[in-house]
């Protein structure tokens, strides 16, 4: 069932995420939760079809970072409207715009070396893809914010737990880095970028003890810092798109 | 004059300058990496000062972003620790210091300490650390350091991934088997390092990286053989090791790693805890 015509679970959940978005703006919050929730449950079985997608169980399809990313903001939007926020359909935007680039991206699997089949490897994506999701809704937060629509610092929370996240990735990082490859940080691309985008975030955490920072300068500067993460990650997304692939 | 000097450098502004300076410099180097992988590739297993001593001169282009990098990243390290002294000076001199919330409120200055820690970790790595690299082949006696005896190759046995799978023509695992001169076996795969004389051995492969133009060229060629040339098919089938994949014997000796992961461990637990503790007070006072 996976290993075949999979691909139908991601366009019906791309198609239920939509409905929750429309149901929201229509008022209509239960009906638009329930479309949510749907559309959560069909993608989380497309996930674990890419994990057959091999032949065999491999988690490092699941993980990979533009099919990740749409479940790690589902899972926000789902915990935001749980717990009652009053604007949660707004997560919807990320979770639309994320979903429609999962659909478009390839769908073969990148044949993994020795190396990567580790638990580390879960144990690094699943943080640091949820702290990237937690970056792009902060900013869509920091958005509304700045427009007037919401009064609460829901950004600020947001990039809190996206800065914990992914200050966890860069350790079980650097352990998987370690034991695949030598060292724990290695003068390439990914690990720079990544280091850059970590001080970016601690110098944001920082901006709420400085005097002039208002809340509005802060939001402003979540915004850039997402459109930063925006343009690193996707670079490499389209990068890792030319890579040999196969199944899916 | 020297107070001025201390409070200049202990700013939280200038924190916050030398953060985003850090990470434009992280990006710049990121760009230059990416243009040239596999030179900065070689980097990771030489001290910084050796690379810089060589490289510096030789492509300062390439390299120019390194040294305003370390200036700011000890800059950095030396503002971290005159903001913590300072935070902790003025908590100490306060209220009472057995409170809960005293000691939750000295977490912030605690993972600032752990953060030069971790710096401190990274800079023993790499201007201390070693880096080996040694070709194996079965039967071959090779030697880490000249100090330790040598070890022999006693076999190489790669496993591929089951029959049936996509994977199926890949290798999974290989095993080295590795005999001391006391007659004692060592046993390597990917991902399973071993401690041995004061390093760390690990297994790699290195790939012969083929320029893009040439990958054209060979790409168009393969096509050809998959409608004419069999042959080339039945050697994925047969799962033997691609000639261009080079076994490699990693020998480290990394002085800062226990450093790095402890202090950066440490700093996960309390900033968890601190933010928790931090949104549930502010919860209570709304």
């Amino acid at each position: 069932m996976f290993t075949t015509n999979n691909n139908i679970y991601l366009y019906i959940a791309a198609g239920c995420f939509a409905a929750s978005f429309a149901l929201y703006l229509l008022k209509a919050r239960a009906s638009g939760l329930f479309a949510l929730i749907a559309g959560f449950c069909l993608y989380s079985l497309y996930l674990a079809g890419r994990a057959w997608i091999p032949g065999m169980f491999l988690p490092n399809p699941m993980v990979e970072g533009p099919y990740l990313l749409p479940w790690c903001i589902g899972v926000i939007a789902l915990v935001m409207a749980v717990g009652r926020h009053e604007r949660w359909g707004i997560a919807l935007v990320p979770l639309l715009l994320f979903t429609a680039f999962a659909l478009v991206y390839a769908r073969g699997i990148i044949p993994p070396t020795p190396n990567k089949l580790t638990p580390w490897l879960v144990a690094f994506f699943v943080p640091e893809v949820f702290a990237h999701a937690c970056f792009y809704c902060g900013a869509v937060f920091a958005a509304i914010l700045l427009a007037g629509r919401d009064r609460t610092e829901t950004f600020h929370k947001l990039l809190v737990w996206g800065f914990v996240l992914y200050s966890v990735a860069q350790v079980t990082g650097a352990i998987w880095c370690f034991l695949g490859w030598g060292n724990t940080f290695q003068w390439g691309p990914r690990h720079m970028s990544s280091a850059a985008t970590w001080l970016i975030f601690a110098a944001y955490l920082h901006l709420k003890y400085i005097p002039g920072w208002n809340v509005r300068r802060r939001a402003w500067f979540a915004i850039a810092a997402a459109l930063v993460v925006l343009a690193v990650t996707n670079s490499s997304y389209l990068h890792e798109m030319n890579f040999p692939r196969i199944g899916g | 004059m020297i107070k001025k000097i201390w409070n200049s450098l202990g700013d939280i502004r200038l924190s916050f300058w030398l953060l985003l300076a850090a990470a434009v410099l992280f990006f710049t180097g990121m760009l230059h990496s990416s243009l040239d992988f596999s030179y900065f590739r070689a980097m990771n297993e030489m001290r910084i000062q050796d690379w810089l001593a060589r490289e510096l001169p030789a492509r300062p282009g390439a390299n120019w972003w390194l040294l305003p990098l370390l200036a700011v990243l000890f800059l950095l390290g030396v503002n971290t620790v005159i903001c913590t002294i300072n935070r902790v000076t003025a908590l100490m001199s306060g209220r009472a210091r057995t409170d809960y919330r005293f000691i939750v409120s000295l977490f912030p200055s605690a993972i600032h300490i752990l953060f030069i820690t971790v710096m401190i970790g990274h800079a023993v790595t790499i201007t201390t650390g070693i880096w080996t690299r040694v070709p194996l082949a079965e039967g071959a006696a090779i030697r880490v350091d000249p100090s330790l005896p040598a070890l022999t190759v006693k076999k190489i046995e790669d496993s591929y991934f089951p029959h049936g799978s996509l994977l199926s023509n890949r290798i999974m695992k290989t095993n080295v088997s590795l005999i001391g001169d006391g007659g004692e076996e060592i046993l390597l795969s990917y991902l399973d390092s071993i401690g041995y004389g004061g390093y760390r051995l690990h297994l790699d492969m290195v790939k012969d990286k083929i320029p893009r133009h040439r990958q054209r060229l060979l790409a168009q060629i393969k096509k050809d053989d998959e409608t004419c040339n069999r042959a080339e098919r039945f050697r994925s089938a047969e799962r033997k090791r691609d000639p261009s994949q080079k076994l490699l014997l990693l020998a480290i000796s990394d002085p800062g790693l226990p450093v790095i992961l402890t202090a950066f461990s440490l700093i996960l637990i309390l900033m968890i805890w601190y933010f928790i503790e931090s949104f549930r007070k502010r919860g209570d006072n709304q």
